[in-house]
């Protein structure tokens, strides 16, 4: 009996252990950095809507990665963070896809920061979170770009209260949490002319953490789904060694279900080849949610395919990197809109 | 032709020794000439450097010192700097496998430079979601292949993480950190060397723009830098190609006489070949292939020597001369197009002259009988090069008037040639009958022996020459050495440098105060500064140390005045002169009144001496001390300090030196570095003893029909050498007198026209005459001897000729 109670002691304790614990939770103070952890990301793709009706897709990115300092140095280039920021921006019709992105290690007041309420700067490009709305403003080579949104539904929280594991090794997981659908409107001052969005559907995705990887060479696809019927989906395969898949279900309500490994099915039906860097991408997807009535939700089978297949981002600052994120149409149980990120696993 | 070219190639059998003797002159100088082009190939940029990644089209310096941070910060607020890179540079010592290397460090923004360079180049883990790491040092270099080294040496003083790196292209290696890190090491916080712009083009606005709130800030593109930086071996290479002047000059005298020889010789077979019908064409033409057949043999042997002894040179100059801005790699000599060019080009030159000499010889004799025109047109080529020295000219400029400096030189040794021979005409005592007789042949071709003298002087000169730069160098060295160094003892770090200075630690400084007493100790601080573009270095000395050690009179400044005093180096490469006022960014921020300019050997590139009460009134964060030296403390026994400091401070790099000791190392470090010099003197002088035996050898062969019918008419071995030492003494004692002109001429070339306009220095003369007097007197009986053996071997062979005639 004893002997029993010790290994029932000693599996809580391991399970508590090996489980990551999740954030205290509490906003607006969490949607400001958290400097303890190695990397995070404000991540804001969608799609807008012009006078014409015309649609169009974007994605914002702003990143911050911790550095190591070194220690006892007074130098003012001695940041303890790096932030980095990706924009891209796509015209389907039109089969127009421009990107641009910028950098800046918190130091020499490149980097500005404000928690409450939340604001920051990397040099030209801003994001603002005051007043229940997501201000963003960004000056790229490309124009000057900015959107108001603001969250239509409830905040989400993926996996285990935001606790998302990215493979079978418990210490591979993110604090994850989304803002599935956020709307609004904006503008795109480019050169030649002024693109005026009437409405916005965007995502909006949160990540915090220190091991994704856990040391080995990674990649993964991510789709976010917003669909006619107001429900949403977000699904990522991580690929690298044995795939592993996640994902959670988001009713026309608001309630989540969080779907497991099993129950998802990624097949990439049609690959492009980007001529710039020789990365092969799947432009064209079927994915299967298989039913669970403990949970209570029945199969969905959605098809996904790329607006245009050119929406690779080849950035070489800070450092080199090239992944596709790109916006999509969904067909299938629901019809709908999607963005899909593919970052491509590279074992140089 | 194929018979004819197969007789005429007969009499080099026949006179093998003496060919040998030339053609090994020949290969000598052209060697040498080889030599000094592979040098001055290595000393151009590196076309293959990988720091070209990191070498954006433009920078911005700040004209006055550095870029402070908080310029930087405004730049970046007024969004002028997109793109903008810091920069910062220096370098270090630190020892692999068992060598000590200097190596550049650059300090940079490795979060972005590392991904700019190409992947194959530096392999850098960036898609890692682990904290980016800032105290990463990478040791780029160009031959290793392993990817993590330690380096004892530079972990423990430093203690950054490592890595190796592959890099491309022949360069020295180097250290890249992030500038952090750099910071951390090596410079003051809050300056920046450069900021590197990645722009494509700079307009006039975007300056004007940046202009307007920092007037010192200027963008320089990178052509322009890489002029700015081929000046530091611009000087290294005026002095190569001088040597390379002299080497080409004394190689073509010798080819020139070596033809004429060959001309003189065959007289009697060239006449034979005309009784035979061989056209006047067919003959030049026969030359003509001969001398080519030479002029290759010589080529292809001169290409195999002077690559041996320009390896052996540099493994020379790699353990001497070299310093952090010249380092050079023996894996870097090659042969470049314009290398190849220049030895074609000369070759054939070389070789055209030679076959002109020879059809001219042949047919048409050269008389000269007035030596004033010939006196007169050296005298005005001597003039107008010295005269061109007087205007800052460019190199190509300067060697022409090098040239033409020597070559005026030779129509003064046939001038003074001819008045010899008319004296020799007067001789009426029976006794010196037999020297009488060298005229005949002397007069004879006065143009040939003219060169002869000609080329022993110019060898001659070059050794004079360097014999007094070197000597008055050394002594002004000397001399300010016991000027600088007047205190008993320095102590400071083994490794000082002067872009490096490392400060001595605080429990070393605060126990010599107690020890040896605050009152005697005479603290130091040198602060690396570039100003104007150009590296120098701050030094903060004691107040009782004067800095008003005038050494010309200029005005006078209130003592409470921010007076300051700047070595003479500094004050030439800036026109700097007494009174002027300069500004030092981010050193003090007012204008400086330049009280005093003295004399300073340390750095070429300059230093400036501020009072420490006057640094510390716009400095109060107190400063690291560099070197402390110590006054009226004679009974420290250095042994027992450096001891008793090792035991504090155990890491053993500290040193406590007797004033002393350091004029000796110095003087030690100074000869060192005329060891590479003095090797291609050793070369040159070689061929001079070789182009003399040459002499020899033609003085016998061109009187051998005088010295038969001499024979015949019972002149006896002795008389016969009194003609041969007659003759050579003509020519050796005229070259000497060139050597001397022309050697004294040349170190005030070299002076005046190259050391002080690019090394700002003064040098005091000095004639070393022991030296010059020893040297011309090893020429002179060099001379002397070997007539004896080779009278023995000539005359011989010459009596045995005739019987067989």
């Amino acid at each position: 009996m004893i002997k029993k109670l010790i290994l029932y002691f000693l599996s809580i304790t391991n399970w508590v252990l090996a489980n990551p614990t999740p954030l205290d939770w509490e906003f607006p103070r969490d949607y400001a950095p958290h400097p303890h952890f190695n990397t995070e990301w404000w991540y804001f793709t969608g799609h807008l809507t012009d006078e014409l009706d015309k649609l169009y897709g974007f994605q914002v990115t702003f990143f911050r990665h911790r550095i190591t300092l070194v220690p006892d140095s007074t130098s003012p280039f001695n940041a303890p963070h790096l932030y980095t920021a990706h924009f891209a921006f796509t015209d389907g019709e039109k089969g127009e896809f421009v990107y641009d992105h910028i950098y800046a290690r918190q130091a020499l007041g490149q980097v500005k920061l404000e928690n409450e309420p939340f604001h920051l700067a990397l040099k030209e490009w801003s994001l603002t979170y005051q007043n229940h709305q997501f201000e963003l403003h960004l000056s790229t080579i490309h124009g000057h770009f900015s959107l108001i949104l603001q969250p239509s539904k409830p905040m989400i929280f993926h996996g285990n209260q935001g606790v998302s594991f990215k493979g079978t090794d418990r210490n591979r997981f993110s604090h994850y949490y989304s803002h599935p659908r956020l709307i609004g409107s904006g503008q795109f001052q480019r050169p030649d002319k002024t693109l005026n969005f009437t409405k916005a559907s965007a995502w909006m995705d949160r990540e915090i953490f220190d091991n994704l990887s856990g040391g080995e060479p990674i990649g993964w696809y991510w789709f976010s789904l917003q669909l006619d019927n107001q429900s949403e989906v977000m699904l990522f395969q991580v690929n690298g060694g044995r795939p592993y898949y996640s994902g959670t279900l988001i009713d026309s309500q608001g309630a989540t279900f969080a779907v497991s490994g099993k129950d998802i099915v990624i097949r990439a039906l049609e690959t492009w080849e980007s001529p710039n860097t020789g990365e092969s991408y799947p432009v064209k997807w079927e994915i299967i949610v298989n039913a669970n009535k403990s949970k209570g939700y029945s199969e969905q089978r959605y098809f996904i395919e790329a607006v245009m297949k050119e929406q690779e981002l080849e950035v070489s600052q800070p450092y080199k990197l090239s992944y596709w994120e790109g916006q999509a149409l969904v067909s299938g149980t629901s019809s709908g809109k999607a963005y899909v990120e593919v970052v491509p696993v590279r074992r140089d | 032709m194929i018979l004819l070219l197969k007789w005429c190639l007969c009499d080099y059998r026949k006179y093998k020794f003496k060919t040998l003797a030339t053609f090994v002159g020949l290969v000598f100088s052209l060697s040498l000439f080889l030599v000094i082009e592979l040098y001055t190939g290595l000393l151009a940029p590196n076309k293959n450097d990988p720091l070209d990644r990191f070498r954006f089209p433009y920078k911005l310096i700040n004209t006055r010192g550095y870029i402070s941070t908080e310029q930087v910060n405004l730049l970046l607020k007024d969004a002028l700097l997109e793109d903008a890179r810091p920069f910062c540079q220096s370098w270090d010592k630190i020892e692999i496998n068992g060598q000590v290397r200097t190596l550049r460090v650059l300090g940079v923004d490795t979060l972005s430079f590392l991904s700019e360079v190409d992947s194959s180049a530096v392999e850098v883990d960036t898609e890692s979601f682990e904290p980016l790491d800032l105290n990463q040092v990478y040791y780029i270099d160009p031959t290793s292949g392993s990817k993590t080294q330690s380096w004892e040496s530079f972990l423990s003083r430093k203690k950054g993480v490592a890595t190796v790196i592959k890099a491309e292209g022949n360069t020295p290696p180097f250290l890249l950190m992030d500038i952090a890190l750099f910071h951390h090491y090596y410079k003051p916080i809050n300056r920046i060397d450069a900021l590197l712009l990645k722009k494509t083009e700079v307009t006039p606005a975007f300056i004007s723009r940046l202009r307007q709130p920092f007037p010192d800030l200027k963008v320089q593109s990178l052509i322009s830098e890489n002029e700015e930086q081929s000046k530091w071996t611009q000087s290294l290479r005026y002095n190569l190609n001088f040597l390379a002047l002299i080497a080409m000059v004394v190689g073509a005298g010798l080819m020139l006489q070596f033809f004429r020889f060959i001309a003189y010789q065959r007289f009697r077979q060239i006449d034979l070949l005309f009784k035979l019908g061989v056209s006047k064409s067919r003959l030049t033409r026969v030359i003509g292939l001969e001398s080519l057949i030479i002029a290759v043999l010589v080529l292809v042997i001169s290409l195999g020597l002077a690559h041996v002894i320009a390896t052996l040179g540099l493994s020379l100059f790699t353990k001497t001369l070299s310093t952090f801005y010249l380092q050079l790699d023996p894996k870097n000599l090659s042969y470049t197009p314009s290398i190849i060019f220049k030895i074609i080009f000369t070759t054939t030159l070389v070789l055209w002259v030679s076959y002109v000499s020879i059809t001219q010889k042949l047919f048409r004799q050269v008389t000269l009988k007035k030596p004033l025109p010939l006196l007169f047109l050296g005298l005005v080529g001597v003039a107008s090069s010295l005269l061109a020295i007087q205007f800052r000219l460019p190199a190509w400029a300067l060697l022409i008037a090098g040239a033409v400096l020597i070559l005026s030189f030779y129509p003064i040794a046939l001038s003074f040639m001819m008045p010899v021979l008319r004296g020799l005409k007067k001789i009426t005592a029976p006794n010196w009958l037999f020297v009488k007789m060298s005229r005949v042949s002397l007069g004879r071709d006065l143009v040939s022996y003219g060169l002869i003298s000609f080329v022993i002087g110019i060898s001659l000169s070059l050794v004079i020459c360097m014999g007094i730069f070197v000597d008055s160098f050394r002594s002004t060295v000397s001399q300010w050495l016991y000027q600088v160094i007047n205190y008993d003892f320095y102590l400071e770090h083994q490794e000082n440098d002067l872009q490096l200075p490392i400060p001595i630690p605080i429990e070393i400084e605060k126990i010599t105060d107690k020890v040896v007493g605050k009152e005697k100790l005479y603290k130091i601080s040198r602060i690396p500064l570039t100003w104007e573009g150009v590296p120098c270095q701050v030094i903060i000395v004691d107040d009782r140390n004067s800095i008003e050690e005038i050494t010309k009179e200029g005005p006078q400044f209130a003592e409470d005045a921010p007076n300051i005093a700047v070595s003479e180096p500094f004050a030439r490469k800036h026109n700097l002169r007494l009174g002027d006022r300069i500004e030092l960014a981010g050193i003090i921020p007012v204008p400086l009144n330049i009280a005093s300019i003295y004399y300073d050997f340390t750095s070429e590139f300059g230093v400036v001496r501020i009072k420490h009460s006057l640094y510390q009134k716009y400095n109060p964060d107190p400063l690291s001390w560099h070197a402390i030296a110590i006054e009226g403390a004679e009974d420290i026994d250095s042994m027992v300090f450096n001891n008793w400091m090792n035991k504090i401070y155990s890491r053993g790099d500290l040193s406590l030196e007797s004033g002393e000791s350091l004029k000796k190392r110095s003087l030690d470090l100074f000869e060192e570095t005329f060891a590479f010099t003095w090797f291609v003197v050793f070369l040159i002088s070689t061929i001079t003893l070789i182009a003399m035996i040459n002499v020899l050898t033609i003085i016998c062969v061109d009187r051998r029909q005088e010295l038969k019918q001499l024979w015949m008419m019972g002149a006896n071995r002795l008389q016969l050498s009194k003609v041969l030492l007659g003759q050579l003494a003509i020519i050796l004692i005229i070259g000497v007198f060139i050597a001397a002109g022309l050697g004294y001429l040349l170190f005030y070339f070299l002076v005046q026209g190259i050391q002080e306009p690019y090394f700002h220095w003064s040098i005091f003369t000095h004639i070393p005459w022991g030296f010059i007097l020893t040297s011309i007197g090893v020429v002179l009986l060099m001379g002397f001897l070997c007539p004896f053996f080779f009278i023995k071997l000539n005359i011989g062979s010459s009596i045995q000729n005739v019987s067989d005639d």
